[in-house]
């Protein structure tokens, strides 16, 4: 239970820092931290929550914008990488960063064992 | 050993993340790009985001308010004219930022700056052409009149404005964030606005109008085919010229007069001058329509004035679409970004439209230098001093080159003989090596953008007459209508009095008698005021018949499109709005009309190679009314058929070590029709053992056809359908296929009225009813916003395509205004 508010409250924090603070990669350290003050059993288990708290963060934040928009932009830029379609870059891009919160929640996994 | 396993997965994070965010090779730093907040999602225009909104700006006491209506066209209400401008600057920016950064950039040479080295041979281009020099010139002139200072000092300050330009703040504050799109992509920055930006802007106008010729060509051709040949395939005043200025006009003044010389016929052959740089020969394909019908040719006794310039077709569009009001003037029209002002358009007395005069304003000079270092060259009996202008060219990752580019008083040094180019000695035996200087007039000093000023705020004929007198480069045929029921054309640019030939084939620069002499008063530029056929009309055609005392030439005069107009404009009475969109919209291809016919005739009838397909082409293309629309086959036939026989016609001239131009359409189409069978450049070089007639490549090319036809039909049959097959593309500016719209559904070709080609068109369409309230219609393919994210950034093509107009909004008063406003922008 502990664990799915950590999770809840990660991906809150995630979406405002994202939205206020203009460095991309700001969900690096959120997952990080949470990571360290969350009793993960394993790192994996600590890795894919990194994932999952950044791709849901990060698909709010696409989705939402994207909305607003009609996905005018989100289209041509989909186009523009040769991507099927404008939620397939959003996949793509959410899981890439994903992938990189997920590094540093297994890093602060590990600290905390420490 | 924990803190290592601790440490391994932060230090692959931390390495991504430095990746992500600098980016590699030609890939833009793509974690900041992917920001769903601050990358390229904040470019994802919200649909909500069109708020009223109150604006104080620091260190500016500018007052006035924006009313953007539901196409997102400004209009600026402001009392005094600095307070116009200056939002007209801001808010131009707001929407066009990137364009106007790089077509500056583009224009002053200075794109490897941002994408590396491939771009030094365009870069040099440009600096060789002087077009900094111009631009710095066009400035200089632009200082001295305050008036106009004030209003183009306005605009610079309004962009910069935009952008926190500040004592802090050297490129402005503008965040990542508020970026456009391009910029992200192209991973570079904004940099501020300044006088000599609006300058090069005008010169990149001036290049795109009159920054071509055929001298060189011209010279290897009259060498090659001799006198005689080259009179007949390249005459300078053919046979049926339909002129700008109707034969009722007697041109009696006296005019001044130049030594006269005859022309020397060159010795060698040169190779294009400015190919050594880009390598790549540039084929100028744009042009325009204008016309005005006067009040006793309209239904409702008002004059019509229409205007569509065609030029190349991009997103964002050249043009910026925008009503300016002050205490002084009350305009609306198309804007260029870049530039203060309407460029053409209409206020409550009078509007007024542009066509390119097409008339050679450039010409080139072979120099004899006294020595090496350069620094003199000969001129008569007498040796003159030239100047040095280092450019400094900044690559991208490499060092900067220095490239000295000296001056004559003709003009740049274009091309230095001593330059080493990879193939120099291959084809040192045919080509000869010389200093060339290049004079082309837009870089005398000169002040075109004050005629705009004037015509904004003109009220009748004299003063349009008054305003034309500060233009002088590009030259442009300037048509003009009044609500009081003046009509009138002129063409209007700063022409050197010519002796006959002079200026066609290159000049000797060491010869004074070869130098301008003087110049051609204003009073005796071609032009007509209220003509008895009650229209006047320009379509890039010869200005006048032969009684017009001077000389001129160009590189690529019309005489389909004019000869379309006039023809209908004759025919037309109680002319309404209706009927002048429509005559915007003709396809007929008067060119098929008047050649097509001649080579069916020449087919063969009994060839054993007949098939189905051949027949029904043929049939087919009988059948042809010469319209070419949209979804119509025959004009893909006729154009597959033309163009195989135009490149086997003059194979001769396929030629890629010697300069050379073929003949224009008009001047070919005289040749099959008027020529011996057995004309000696009819026949195909490649087949040495025979010699071919006319029948023979019209039955050749005609056979090539309906291969090629057959082929396509095989893969795809649409792509037989006109608007396949000649594709009107609209190219974002940066070539980004995904910000483009291509495969344009409309009709129309070159030399039709409705110029829709592969890449140039009506760039803006406009019909001015000069009633009282004015009634205006125009269109352009593009959008208001440059942003790819808005979606008012192509929302016009479809309308355009369609043949449809918008009604323009043209205020009178403030309150009118506020009605209709979407959302309003007030500055206090």
């Amino acid at each position: 239970m502990k664990i799915v508010l950590i999770i809840i409250a990660s991906i809150i924090i995630c979406v405002l820092a994202q939205s206020f603070i203009p460095l991309w990669w700001i969900f690096a350290p959120i997952t990080f931290v949470a990571a360290l003050i969350t009793p993960f059993k394993t790192g994996l288990r600590s890795f894919f929550v990194g994932v999952l708290i950044v791709f849901v963060s990060w698909m709010i934040l696409y989705l939402f914008k994207d909305m607003a928009n009609d996905s005018v932009m989100s289209n041509k830029m989909a186009n523009l990488f040769s991507v099927k379609s404008n939620i397939w870059l959003f996949i793509i891009a959410s899981t890439l960063m994903g992938l990189v919160g997920g590094l540093t929640a297994l890093s602060g996994y590990f600290f905390r064992k420490r | 050993m924990r803190l290592v396993k601790a440490l391994t997965p932060l230090l692959i994070a931390v390495v991504l993340i430095y990746f992500l965010n600098s980016g590699f090779a030609s890939l833009p730093p793509l974690g900041k790009l992917m920001d769903p907040v601050h990358g390229y999602m904040a470019n994802a225009e919200s649909k909500n985001a069109f708020n009223s909104d109150n604006i104080h700006l620091k260190n500016s006491d500018v007052k006035g308010t924006v009313y953007m209506d539901d196409r997102l066209v400004p209009h600026i209400y402001a009392e005094k004219d600095y307070d116009l401008y200056f939002l007209q600057g801001y808010v131009t920016a707001q929407y066009r930022l990137w364009q106007m950064d790089i077509q500056t950039r583009a224009a002053s040479g200075r794109l490897s700056e941002i994408f590396g080295e491939k771009f030094i041979p365009y870069d040099k281009e440009q600096r060789h052409k002087g077009m900094v020099y111009a631009a710095e010139t066009a400035v200089e002139e632009i200082k001295k009149d305050p008036e106009l200072l004030t209003c183009v000092q306005a605009y610079t300050d309004g962009i910069n404005a935009f952008m926190g330009v500040d004592v802090n703040h050297e490129n402005g504050n503008m965040s990542y964030c508020d970026y456009p799109i391009e910029f992200k992509l192209l991973n570079y920055k904004p940099e501020k606005w300044t006088l000599l930006k609006t300058g090069l802007l005008l010169k990149y106008m001036a290049s795109t109008l009159s920054g071509f010729d055929d001298d060189i060509e011209s010279t290897n051709l009259q060498k090659l085919l001799g006198e005689e040949n080259f009179n007949l395939l390249y005459p300078n005043r053919p046979a049926g010229i339909d002129p700008i200025i109707p034969l009722e006009k007697k041109y009696d003044f006296i005019p001044v007069i130049a030594d006269s010389t005859k022309p020397q016929i060159a010795e060698l052959y040169y190779k294009k001058v400015l190919n050594e740089f880009t390598e790549t020969h540039e084929k100028n394909q744009v042009g325009s329509n204008n016309w005005v019908v006067g009040p006793s040719k309209t239904k409702n006794g008002f004059p019509i004035l229409c205007n569509d310039p065609h030029l190349q077709l991009n997103l964002p569009s050249l043009w910026y679409e925008i009503q300016l009001h002050s205490s002084t003037s009350n305009c609306y029209g198309a804007s260029l970004p870049g530039a203060p002002g309407i460029v053409i358009g209409f206020n409550e007395n009078i509007a007024w439209g542009v066509t390119n005069a097409q008339v050679d304003v450039r010409d080139w000079y072979t120099i004899t230098f006294k020595d090496e270092s350069k620094s003199e060259y000969q001129y008569g009996d007498t040796w003159r001093k030239t100047t040095t202008r280092i450019e400094p060219i900044i690559v991208k990752g490499q060092e900067t080159i220095m490239e000295p580019v000296i001056y004559t008083h003709y003009g740049p040094i274009v091309y230095n003989a001593e330059t080493e180019t990879m193939d120099s000695k291959q084809h040192s035996e045919i080509t000869e090596r010389k200093n060339m200087a290049m004079r082309w007039s837009a870089l005398q000093p000169s002040i075109e953008i004050k005629t705009f000023y004037l015509l904004n705020r003109a009220k009748n004929y004299d003063d349009y007459r008054e305003a034309l007198t500060y233009y002088d480069c590009p030259a442009q045929n300037f048509v003009f209508g009044a609500h009081d029921g003046d009509i009138a054309i002129t063409q209007q640019g700063k022409f050197p009095v010519k002796y006959t030939g002079e200026g066609r084939f290159i000049l000797n620069g060491s010869n004074p008698a070869d130098d301008y002499q003087t110049y051609i008063p204003d009073e005796q530029n071609p032009f007509i005021k209220n003509p008895e056929r009650a229209f006047c009309s320009s379509a890039n055609q010869h200005p006048t018949d032969s009684t017009y005392p001077y000389y001129y030439t160009s590189y690529d005069f019309e005489f389909y499109r004019n000869r379309v107009i006039n023809n209908t404009l004759t025919n037309l009475s109680n002319i309404q709005v209706e009927d002048m969109q429509h005559l915007q919209q003709n396809n007929f291809n008067m060119m098929a009309s008047e050649v097509l016919p001649f080579l069916l005739t020449h087919l063969n009838n009994n060839e054993n190679a007949k098939t189905n397909l051949s027949d029904n082409i043929k049939h087919s293309l009988t059948k042809w009314n010469y319209y070419n629309h949209a979804d119509s086959l025959s004009p893909t036939y006729f154009q597959i058929w033309w163009d195989t026989l135009y490149a086997t016609l003059w194979d001769e001239m396929d030629n890629t070590e010697i300069a050379f131009v073929k003949p224009n359409m008009y001047n070919t189409v005289n040749a099959i029709k008027n020529f011996s069978e057995n004309y000696v450049y009819f026949d195909i070089t490649k087949t040495t053992d025979k010699k071919e007639s006319l029948s023979d490549v019209i039955q050749m090319s005609f056979n090539a056809m309906c291969n090629m036809v057959n082929n396509i039909q095989s893969k795809n049959p649409a792509e037989i359908l006109w608007y396949q097959h000649k594709s009107t593309d609209i190219m974002h500016i940066s070539q980004i296929p995904a910000f483009s719209k291509t495969t344009i559904h409309n009709g129309g070709y070159r030399n039709i009225v409705n110029a829709s080609s592969e890449t140039h068109g009506p760039s803006w369409r406009m019909v001015v009813e000069l009633s009282n309230p004015i009634n205006a219609y125009g269109v352009y393919p593009g959008g208001q916003s440059g942003n790819p994210g808005s979606k008012y950034f192509d929302n016009f093509v479809d309308t355009w395509a369609k043949g449809e107009y918008y009604h323009l909004q043209f205020f009178t008063t403030e309150t009118e205004a506020k009605k209709q406003a979407q959302f309003t922008l007030t500055f206090n």
